[in-house]
């Protein structure tokens, strides 16, 4: 990579090479440890600016589970958002398993403004939160507030945390992302303060701006505006592994029954990550209600449609740092037809590793072309979404040209060598809430995995 | 490694009768919409909009539903047709190099549909039935459907969906078909393609042999009153007013929604939903909704915010926050209507006047308008 | 494998448009219809075809009501008059501008339906 010296300040690392007149992502590592990026679009609207921390619930610990969800809820509270509507800023914060992120929308121009708010309201208020007892337990109160709200009527993204729980336990990726009721309400303003302090350092700092701000501009704004601290050492995350398992919160008072099944997928920056999104790809996602959805050339579908086995399904390729999941959730009203579901599930996926067609690939292929498409579109009005980019995937996927060729160049033996590594005979996480009496024990479902001829 | 160039400029460009605008980028995948004036407020049975909007993309003469999914998901893209007050829109996101692909898909939806009885009986009935179902289970969009009834009665106070109560015969689709889908009633969108790609292959497409007919498009404010409904529900309640807005005021309700979904208005946490909706930009429907389990409460919080807003508040606090809104709507849509740029200087003080109001859920305990 | 109703009606089609087959044909389907008997039933031609395969059902399910009516009728109608051992009354035979093919049309749209979803799920893809 191309390392050239800007100023004395700065090492730059710039990653733009091909056309020199309009760069469109570039990145500088400032000496300090801070990442910069940015993504420039002259034509755009309005700007996006943010600040996005590499660390997420994985950085958490079993007592301060909850404590990046709390901070995400900090920046959103009334003080700050008065002071951000007199400036015209829009604020949105996001915390996820490996990266929570604080961004500002606003008009261009704005940038040193903004970096300037967010480190008057944000980064020096960091150690100051034990002085203001009665904003901290409120942003708790709505914390809390939103935690009912979830494990009350998100029955989906509660079976997908517990499919992370037990695939990843005693491991950090298995924390919630949210935190849970319990742990939030033990939790006061030292611990915050205090992962902080351990996770808020320029290290893990990534400064990403998106839409109309020149990354010259972002620099420079940063220079004058930001102090972030520094540390010498990161504080480690430990390694996160999975375990074959299943987690089952039976509840016959829900309409319906939801279930998420997984085998350890691949991580983010395993030279197998496409292949596995293709995978996925080829199982695509269904929804019964919608017309087009019912003619999508899936194989499953035909199994699926005669008996109504389920209401809708979709299939996932998640990665993180050391680890992934790769699987499919499902949501069904029929709940006397579970096992049906599963094993047909999981008979379509011992196809990968036997008999996929070409033209299943195909489809594959370009529904994940797609997809990566349109969201390398989304991000000129969220540049959290280059921030996570950048930490989780280094970037590799930036590039949509180079991706769509990696893309084009998955083979059907590239699947099926795969699929035999990671699908076939493989131990699974399942992880269903809801009338789930008819999900059939563990060893029924592994059996499915495999099969005895084919 | 990760530079591109982006060459992107705003071409806005009459051909015949249709409008074309397009907005071209470096990505790889396009999209491309064909807006019809064709929503709910034109349709002369209610429920008529939503059954054409979900006929489209189904069986067309040249090529059966099934094909056209199957051939369209090999190529990487994705069709739907999406229904509003004012516009049917037909929408495909597909990779760049497929747009002659795409353009004739749509056309020939436009021109060709086959309207197959079985398919009204099999697929678009059910899918309309459950987009109702949908929208019924959520008392903010009942709310709302009240509220566009009470203001506008008809236009665009007919209900959105189709639930039934009027009989609609397949003939009836079809007539509506050949009314709406004329040259002179379509506009067409492009983003991430190249305005000369579209222009030709629209003009070569079956686009351009579209009947000739004349525009529905609705421009001046239409008539408003100001009324109240009730209605009895279990579950959640919700109280919630609307105001219409006309062209010169648009500037004052986009800061009124930013001022009041802001901590600098002090009722911000018994609010539940601002909304405002515009149409054609020259006039549209504010509206705000209160919303609880416990009517009582619904009934103390919408009493406040009524009555703080009829004292009077000065909003321009929120004037820049506005424009930043504003401008992150206005990138969804490239029709040239939506480019003038908002006047906010002018906007000062806001004070309520007249306003239609609804009432849903435990309608004993919630206020009547003349209470409020 | 088994002749589709696709091809059978096809093969209609050929007799019917050259003079010398139909010359044959026609006379000897004639007989065929007055022997088989299932008019005196009050039966028409395509009440007697076996429904019990997806096609037929489907093709079933999208009749207009009324002729569905009518067709059970008849259906009953000859259960009745074969259980008792009757022939119904010479007026009530159907006659032959009577014995039209009202379930066909459907039957060939639902067969080619389902051609071209068993073609269309063994696509192969040609790279260029």
């Amino acid at each position: 990579m191309l390392r050239t010296t800007t100023s004395s300040l700065m090492t730059r690392r710039s990653l733009a090479t091909v056309a020199k007149t309009i760069p469109k992502v570039e990145v500088t590592e400032l000496s300090n440890g801070i990442t910069v990026a940015s993504e420039y679009n002259p034509n755009a609207k309005t700007s996006s600016i943010g600040l996005v921390y590499s660390a997420g619930s994985s950085a958490e610990n079993p007592y301060n589970n909850g404590v990046s969800n709390l901070w995400t809820n900090y920046f959103n509270h009334a003080g700050i958002q008065k002071e951000a509507t007199k400036e015209g800023f829009l604020l949105s914060s996001n915390v996820s398993r490996e990266n929570q992120s604080f961004t500002i929308n606003t008009l261009p121009g704005n940038s040193q403004r903004a970096l300037g708010f967010l480190q008057k309201n944000f980064i020096s208020q960091l150690n100051s939160l034990e002085s203001q007892g009665t904003t901290f337990n409120s942003i708790k109160q709505n914390t809390l507030k939103q935690l009912v709200n979830f494990e009350e009527n998100n029955h989906k993204g509660r079976v997908m945390e517990h499919l992370h729980s037990t695939a990843f336990q005693n491991t950090p990726l298995a924390l919630p992302t949210r935190g849970t009721i319990e742990t939030v309400e033990t939790l006061l303003p030292e611990d915050l303060t205090s992962f902080a302090n351990e996770f808020y350092h320029s290290k893990n700092t990534t400064i990403v701006a998106t839409g109309n701000t020149t990354h010259e501009e972002l620099v420079k704004a940063i220079d004058t505006e930001l102090s972030v601290a520094t540390k010498s050492v990161s504080t480690p995350i430990s390694k996160s592994t999975f375990l074959g398992s299943e987690v089952r919160l039976r509840d016959d008072t829900l309409p319906k029954a939801w279930i998420s099944l997984a085998v350890e997928g691949e991580s983010s920056k395993s030279p197998d990550y496409l292949v596995a999104n293709v995978a996925a790809n080829i199982f695509g996602s269904y929804v019964a209600n919608e017309p087009r959805s019912r003619l999508q050339g899936i194989k499953l579908l035909d199994s699926i449609q005669e008996y109504h086995l389920c209401d809708s399904f979709n299939h996932f390729s998640l990665s993180y740092k050391d680890t992934g999941l790769w699987g499919f959730s499902t949501e069904i009203s029929n709940v006397s037809g579970i096992d049906d579901m599963i094993h047909f599930t999981l008979k379509q996926w011992n196809r990968l590793s036997v008999s996929i067609t070409e033209t299943e690939l195909e489809r594959g292929k370009a529904l994940l072309k797609l997809k990566l498409g349109q969201q390398n579109g989304l991000r000129a009005r969220n540049a959290a979404l280059l921030g996570t980019e950048l930490i989780e995937n280094g970037g590799l996927y930036l590039n949509t040209e180079e991706v769509f060729k990696k893309i084009d160049s998955i083979s059907i033996k590239d699947i099926k060598n795969w699929a035999g590594k990671r699908v076939w005979d493989q131990d699974i996480a399942i992880s269903g809430t809801g009338q789930i009496e008819d999900l059939l024990d563990y060893m029924r479902m592994r059996n499915d995995m495999s099969m005895m001829r084919w | 490694m990760f530079s591109q160039t982006i060459k992107s400029q705003l071409i806005k460009q009459s051909v015949r009768r249709y409008t074309i605008s397009s907005l071209e980028s470096a990505g790889k995948t396009s999209t491309l919409a064909v807006k019809v004036h064709a929503g709910s407020r034109y349709a002369d049975k209610d429920g008529l909009a939503h059954l054409l909007s979900r006929f489209n993309f189904q069986t067309t003469n040249d090529k059966s539903a099934l094909r056209l999914v199957r051939e369209s998901e090999l190529l990487g893209g994705k069709l739907e047709s999406t229904l509003d007050r004012e516009f049917i829109t037909l929408r495909a996101t597909f990779l760049k190099e497929n747009l002659p692909y795409y353009v004739d898909a749509i056309a020939n939806v436009l021109y060709k549909t086959s309207f197959k009885p079985h398919e009204l009986v099999e697929s678009v009935a059910p899918a309309a039935g459950y987009d109702l179902a949908i929208s019924q289970q959520n008392p903010i969009t009942l709310a709302k459907e009240a509220l566009y009834n009470s203001t506008y009665r008809t236009d665009l106070g007919k209900p959105l969906l189709f639930d039934g109560v009027e009989e609609i015969t397949l003939d009836d689709i079809k007539e509506y078909a050949n009314k709406v889908y004329t040259q002179e009633n379509i506009e067409i969108e492009g983003f991430g393609i190249n305005e000369r790609d579209l222009q030709r292959l629209v003009s070569d497409s079956l686009i351009n042999t579209l009947p000739k007919g004349s525009s529905l498009k609705v421009s001046e404010t239409p008539k408003s009153f100001s009324g109240e409904t009730r209605i009895r529900s279990q579950g959640t309640s919700v109280a919630a007013i609307s105001i219409p807005v006309t062209k010169e005021s648009i500037p004052e309700f986009e800061v009124l929604k930013a001022y009041l979904t802001s901590p600098v208005y002090e009722l911000v946490d018994v609010i539940d939903t601002v909304s405002f909706e515009k149409f054609n930009n020259t006039h549209g429907l504010f509206s705000l909704y209160v919303k609880g389990s416990d009517a009582s409460v619904v009934a103390k919080n919408i009493k406040e915010v009524v009555s703080s807003l009829k004292k009077g508040k000065d909003i321009s606090i929120a004037k820049e926050l506005a424009k930043v809104e504003s401008e992150l709507t206005n990138e969804k849509s490239i029709l040239p209507e939506n480019h003038e740029a908002l006047k906010l200087d002018a906007v000062k003080n806001f004070k309520l006047g007249k306003f239609s109001y609804v009432a849903l859920g435990d309608v004993s305990k919630l206020p009547y308008l003349d209470e409020l | 494998m088994p002749q589709s109703f696709t091809s059978i009606a096809k093969v209609g089609e050929y007799i019917l448009k050259s003079p010398a087959l139909s010359k044959i044909c026609v006379p000897v389907a004639q007989q065929y219809v007055k022997f088989a008997g299932y008019r005196k039933l009050g039966l028409t031609y395509n009440d007697l075809i076996a429904e019990e395969n997806p096609i037929v059902q489907t093709a079933l399910k999208r009749l207009p009501e009324d002729e569905s009516y009518a067709r059970n009728y008849r259906i009953i109608r000859a259960h009745q008059s074969e259980l008792t051992h009757h022939l119904l009354p010479k007026n009530e035979w159907i006659k032959a501008q009577d014995d039209v093919p009202y379930l066909l049309p459907y039957i060939l749209e639902a067969e080619a339906e389902a051609i071209e979803k068993a073609e269309l799920d063994n696509l192969e893809i040609v790279k260029k």
